[in-house]
């Protein structure tokens, strides 16, 4: 049994790595959405300058060199004199610049491109900061009360650009074990491929274990080359646990076969199985917090989170990697649950699944 | 005519037939569209409120503003606040007159970082004209907890001026004003209107399901009749691959018609924006961008003949070109490799193009571009597809 089941693995695991369009979802399409998301998310962490247009009335209360000052001190700011507002907005407009100020008699007026959605609350940010400096330096104002950021749970570099990573190994997981029992109890007894396996002295436990193994490999694979290409493009390094990485790793493609046997018991049909796990998995990306926050959704889509395998592994992820503070009762809680459930969807499917073509 | 029709409508009843098909072409971008637009928009904008702790030193309970000590400058302004009509956008929790500061400190720092909290302020001890140090505890994976950190470094700066002035450092005319606003996008017309997110969107879903329609509908179809060998047996008989490509291509013409419509109803019903769509110039342009996706999808199927090869190869040239043009969000600020996808892709321009006639958003690349740019993938594309395509490369079937 063993041998049949070592034989079996090593037979799936080569055919799934052959099938082009599984490398490109598990391996390839999280790479490129880290990309992506990876460097739209960089670009809020201060590591572009923000150049601000410095427009200043005749009447201006405010030297040139004082704010020239203010900015230069600030590495994260760059400016540009610029001879009329018109020009300035047209300049935000174009994507040409991030912040415009005005300088008059009795005002600081901070102008923003509205359609720079992602940008504009470190921007107003930094405009605060430009202003706040000014109080400082030309009124020679005291700062009685100064402030101190603090980030909570000693993980100072938590932030969705950090996130997204876990996110991601997160993603190839479920994109490596969401179709697998669909294909296995679905597909295979359509083309029946079961029904000459059946026929056969192969055990049936044999098979379904060699074909859960065989995702493995494959998930694992996904995820190396995401923390290398973390590495090596973005130049992003994760305290990571290993000794509990590595089996969380194999726990989370689990997990997510367990959703792949919950929708076959709904489903008859492949493409049916296979149509709704994309849609499962395309809710999932969005509503799990991956990629967008969703906090601003209204609170009944935010409790669509709740509800996703997909929420809890990035989440478990996470704590893992060093991203967020490592809470080790909800972890076991939650993965320790999920892998229970999973293990009995399965062990369900697996029982009620004819072997025999319908 | 018989022919196209009859080609026209097995591919409309296929869509019509497959529940999935409906969803993922008819129903996801309305969802995608919503759903951006409640991320970006800030459709619920009026529910959102922080929830911030107020952490008191112990001597603070009998301390009142008129001491000058800071716990109770804090605590005015708290009050201030609760009793304003700002009062929606905070909760604020301080201690029970029975709980120590410490201990309330650590409840509320489990709370901020279970997300049940959005910031923790911890008041120092002392009083003017001593320096004081505000700890703002915030949950940096949190959009909101960062914006409200934000708010609140803005809310000190303005206690810190009252103080100066208070103190008599500064007079309150000779201060400066702060004040922050939004540009005026100017539309094609020349008249100024505010920004809106979902406005924003809205030719861009549409953009997003021309690009489906032509790289992955079309594709998909011809590509599976094509190496199931259902297109060579169709042409053995008296039908034209050129009747076979008007049917399909009145197919998708007419899904990417319902599709337009639909995104339009949607967003005028749920939304409430109105966009004039039906303008003749922009029917032309859509039909542009339509042609554009479709010579595409023909180039896909010139250079790429395995079915299996054909699914990843549009997979992975629609992402990168929906989620590299600014059809959902903004991605100019993108430099590098990902910079000259952005620069090169025919989506950019389109997008731009789209937003540019309605008003929605004046076009940050000329409008020479958008037309050069996609024209030029289009040539490409036709070229490459009049020189490689095959209706049937034999090699499969």
């Amino acid at each position: 049994m063993i041998k049949q089941y070592l034989t079996n693995t090593k037979i799936l695991s080569l055919a799934f790595l052959r099938n082009k369009e599984t490398v490109f979802y598990v391996l390839v399409l999280p790479l490129l959405f880290m990309l992506i998301f990876g460097s739209l998310y960089s670009n809020g962490e201060g590591q572009q300058q923000a150049r601000v247009l410095l427009y200043f009335e005749e009447t201006a209360a405010v030297d040139r060199t004082e704010i020239e000052e203010v900015i230069n001190a600030n590495q994260s700011m760059s400016y540009q004199h610029i001879d009329s507002l018109e020009v300035g907005e047209q300049l935000l407009r174009d994507y040409e610049a991030e912040i415009l100020l005005r300088v008059s008699e009795t005002e600081l007026e901070f102008s923003f491109n509205p359609a720079r959605i992602q940008d504009n609350p470190a921007l107003e940010q930094q405009s605060r900061t430009i202003a706040r400096e000014l109080d400082m330096r030309y009124y020679g104002l005291e700062e009685y009360l100064q402030t101190e950021i603090i980030d909570a749970g000693d993980h100072a570099g938590t932030s969705q650009f950090l996130s997204l990573f876990p996110g991601l190994i997160a993603l190839g997981l479920a994109s490596s074990g969401l179709f697998v029992i669909v294909e296995l109890f679905i597909y295979y007894r359509e083309k029946g491929v079961l029904k000459r396996m059946a026929a056969s002295p192969l055990n049936r436990n044999s098979f379904t274990f060699a074909l859960i193994s065989s995702r493995m490999p494959a998930s694992l694979l996904s995820t190396a080359l995401i923390l290398l290409a973390s590495r090596f493009i973005f130049n992003v390094s994760f305290t990571i646990n290993w000794f509990l990485f590595i089996p969380y790793i194999l726990i989370g493609t689990v997990i997510m076969m367990g959703l792949g046997a919950l929708i076959t018991l709904f489903t008859t049909t492949s493409d049916s199985g296979f149509q709704a796990a994309s849609i499962l998995l395309t809710v999932m990306i969005f509503f799990s917090g991956i990629y967008f926050p969703i906090e601003f959704l209204p609170s009944y889509f935010q409790q669509v989170s709740r509800f996703l395998p997909l929420t809890y592994l990035a989440r478990g992820l996470q704590q893992i990697m060093g991203v967020s503070p490592l809470n080790p009762a909800s972890l076991a809680v939650e993965t320790g649950g999920l892998f229970i459930l999973s293990i009995v969807l399965i062990y369900a499917v697996s029982q009620k699944s004819s072997w025999v073509a319908e | 005519m018989l022919a196209i029709k009859n080609i026209f409508l097995k591919h409309l009843r296929k869509q019509l037939r497959d529940r999935y098909s409906i969803f993922w072409n008819l129903a996801f971008p309305l969802v995608l569209l919503t759903i951006l637009a409640l991320i970006f928009g800030g459709q619920t904008g009026q529910d959102i409120s922080f929830d911030i702790s107020i952490v008191m030193p112990e001597t603070s309970q009998e301390i009142s503003a008129s001491d000058f000590a800071y716990a109770g400058i804090i605590d005015e302004v708290i009050n201030n606040i609760e009793g304003s009509e700002d009062s929606r956008w905070f909760q604020f929790y301080q201690q029970k007159s029975d709980q120590s500061a410490e201990e309330f400190f650590s409840q509320e720092k489990n709370l901020l970082e279970a997300g049940d909290r959005h910031l923790i302020l911890k008041i120092p001890e002392g009083s003017l004209p001593d320096p004081g140090l505000i700890a703002i505890y915030r949950r940096p994976g949190s959009q909101l907890s960062n914006i409200a950190a934000d708010v609140m470094t803005g809310i000190i700066s303005e206690i810190n001026r009252e103080i100066n002035i208070a103190e008599g450092n500064v007079s309150r005319d000779q201060l400066l004003t702060t004040t922050s606003r939004q540009i005026d996008i100017t539309a094609a017309n020349g008249a100024e209107r505010s920004f809106s997110v979902t406005e924003y969107l809205v030719p861009g879903i549409i953009l997003f399901t021309f690009l489906i329609s032509g790289v992955e509908i079309l594709v998909g179809r011809i590509s599976s009749m094509r190496s199931r060998g259902i297109l060579k047996r169709y042409f053995a008989t008296p039908l034209k691959p050129i009747q076979y490509f008007a049917g399909i291509l009145s197919f998708i013409i007419v899904l990417s018609a319902v599709q337009v419509l639909l995104i339009y109803s949607w967003s005028s019903f749920i939304f409430d924006i109105s966009l004039n769509i039906f303008n003749l110039n922009f029917i032309l342009y859509m039909i542009f961008a339509l042609i554009v996706s479709v010579s595409l999808g023909f180039m896909v199927l010139s250079l790429v003949k395995s079915r299996e090869s054909v699914g990843v190869v549009t997979n992975a040239l629609t992402y990168p070109m929906a989620f590299l043009s600014g059809i959902f969000f903004e991605v100019s600020g993108l430099t590098g490799i990902l910079g000259l996808i952005v620069a090169l892709n025919p989506m950019t321009y389109l997008v731009n193009g789209m937003r540019d006639m309605l008003g929605i958003y004046p076009s940050p690349t000329s409008e020479l571009l958008n037309l050069a740019v996609p024209l030029i993938w289009m040539a490409g594309s036709i070229a490459i597809s009049l020189m490689k395509f095959s209706w049937n490369p034999g090699s499969e079937s």
